[in-house]
């Protein structure tokens, strides 16, 4: 069972790793991209803490997380997890509790729509390494009976493999593309962030 | 009442620029514009921004959105979602300079939302000109103004508009004396007489190809056209 306070609970924990991990996150952004995801980052669930203890329903807390990444963000990663929390919001609907199966089920739907706004496939070097691995180990470990922590620690592992195995990676979307060869050797910020979503998530669970 | 015009930006002063050097061609009264650009205050765009500025701007002749890039283009798709946009709010393929003086410009005319996405979309072809060098995208068959006929139609075949499907429209249309494009999405309209062009608007089953025709036989062109898009391009169904 995932309720309001798990979620609010999650995110809060994200924020404050992000915030723990801003000036890493921008360094990782710095030979890659510009300089600015950790700041971003920051700034963006600075604005989607607030009031999200209560907020009445799980719907109604992952919009104003996805309000807050599109508004505040100002990067391309704003609209990227905005599409990911909104459309994870439009899956579940005003309820203050789901089954985890709903709630892993709806991320994945928030992922999938992420990977088809940006147009990234897997090993493309971009946050979806670190995503779609992550929801299929959550909605796997779940279906084969295990519980919502230990589906959220297999998640998180499958998440931080991903977000490791971008570093040889060919950078193929953003600006990191520009780059071409130089972007290999480099882990990818976004797919760090990605895998802080998950490490949020192992925490609370 | 003209097509609104919206600049999205990582900077608001590159936008106002922008703006303001394209608004130098204006003799006309100047359709209404909007500006959504940086993101608290430095660069990003804002998607929330986006939306004000679509609806700040939209009435019955459509809106042109002028992107720069990146977030610009991400942030402008989930404003378009969000607001659940129809076709009358369109974000342009184009450059942002040369293409919002040639929009601005079109739209301040009295340009249809097409209109304004044509000048603007074929904005580079200018510069391409001035340095003797040849576009790199295909606008044979394309005209201005808008055509005589024109009408919707829905690809039901299972593979679209692929290579032979396509071949045997642009066979079929060679058949008329008629000018006909066929334009999809956010695309320029090609001509339908190019089994290459037809091929590279990579329209899929379920799409809705807009056809235009011009021309002596364009009435006839146009429904055997439909008829045939609606019977499947001559595959099996």
């Amino acid at each position: 069972m995932v309720t309001t306070a798990t979620v609010a609970a999650w995110i809060t924990r994200y924020a404050a790793i992000i915030d723990e991990n801003e000036a890493l996150l921008t360094e990782l952004d710095s030979p890659i991209g510009d300089a600015d995801h950790g700041a971003n980052m920051a700034r963006g669930m600075a604005a989607a803490v607030p009031g999200i203890d209560a907020v009445p329903t799980i719907d109604a807390q992952l919009k104003q997380v996805g309000m807050a990444m599109l508004s505040k963000v100002g990067g391309t990663s704003g609209p990227l997890y905005g599409t990911l929390f909104l459309r994870a919001a439009m899956a579940l609907g005003a309820r203050a509790e789901v089954a985890s199966s709903e709630f892993a089920e709806a991320l994945a739907t928030g992922a999938a729509a992420l990977a088809e706004r940006g147009k990234a496939d897997p090993g493309d070097k971009t946050m979806v390494d670190a995503l779609a691995p992550a929801v299929a180990a959550l909605e796997r470990a779940l279906s084969e009976g295990h519980g919502f922590a230990d589906a959220a620690a297999a998640a998180f592992e499958a998440a931080d493999a991903g977000r490791e195995a971008t570093t040889p990676m060919l950078a193929r979307k953003g600006r990191a593309s520009y780059l071409g060869e130089r972007s290999v050797g480099h882990t990818d910020p976004g797919a760090t962030s990605a895998a802080y979503l998950f490490r949020a998530l192992q925490e609370v669970a | 009442m003209a097509v609104g015009i919206v600049v999205v930006s990582h900077s608001r002063p590159l936008a106002e620029a922008a703006l303001g050097l394209a608004a130098i061609m204006l003799v006309d009264e100047s359709p209404p514009v909007a500006i959504a650009a940086g993101a608290g205050d430095g660069f990003g765009t804002d998607a929330t921004a986006v939306m004000a500025a679509i609806e700040e701007v939209r009435g019955a002749d459509g809106v042109a959105i002028f992107v720069d890039m990146g977030s610009a283009v991400l942030s402008t798709q989930v404003a378009l979602d969000l607001l659940g946009a129809g076709d009358d709010v369109r974000v342009l393929a184009a450059p942002l300079v040369e293409g919002l003086t040639a929009g601005l410009v079109r739209a301040a005319t009295g340009g249809s939302l097409d209109e304004v996405a044509r000048a603007a979309e074929s904005a580079m072809d200018a510069k391409y000109e001035a340095l003797g060098r040849t576009p790199q995208r295909p606008t044979d068959g394309v005209v201005d103004g808008p055509a005589e006929l024109t009408a919707e139609v829905r690809l039901v075949n299972s593979i679209g508009l692929h290579a032979r499907p396509a071949a045997r429209l642009a066979s079929l249309v060679t058949q008329y004396d008629a000018e006909m494009r066929v334009a999809f999405g956010q695309k320029l309209p090609v001509n339908a007489k190019s089994t290459m062009s037809l091929m590279a608007l990579g329209a899929k089953q379920g799409d809705t190809l807009r056809i235009e025709a011009d021309g002596p036989q364009a009435d006839e062109a146009l429904a055997a056209v439909v008829a045939f898009v609606e019977s499947g391009l001559g595959d099996v169904l």
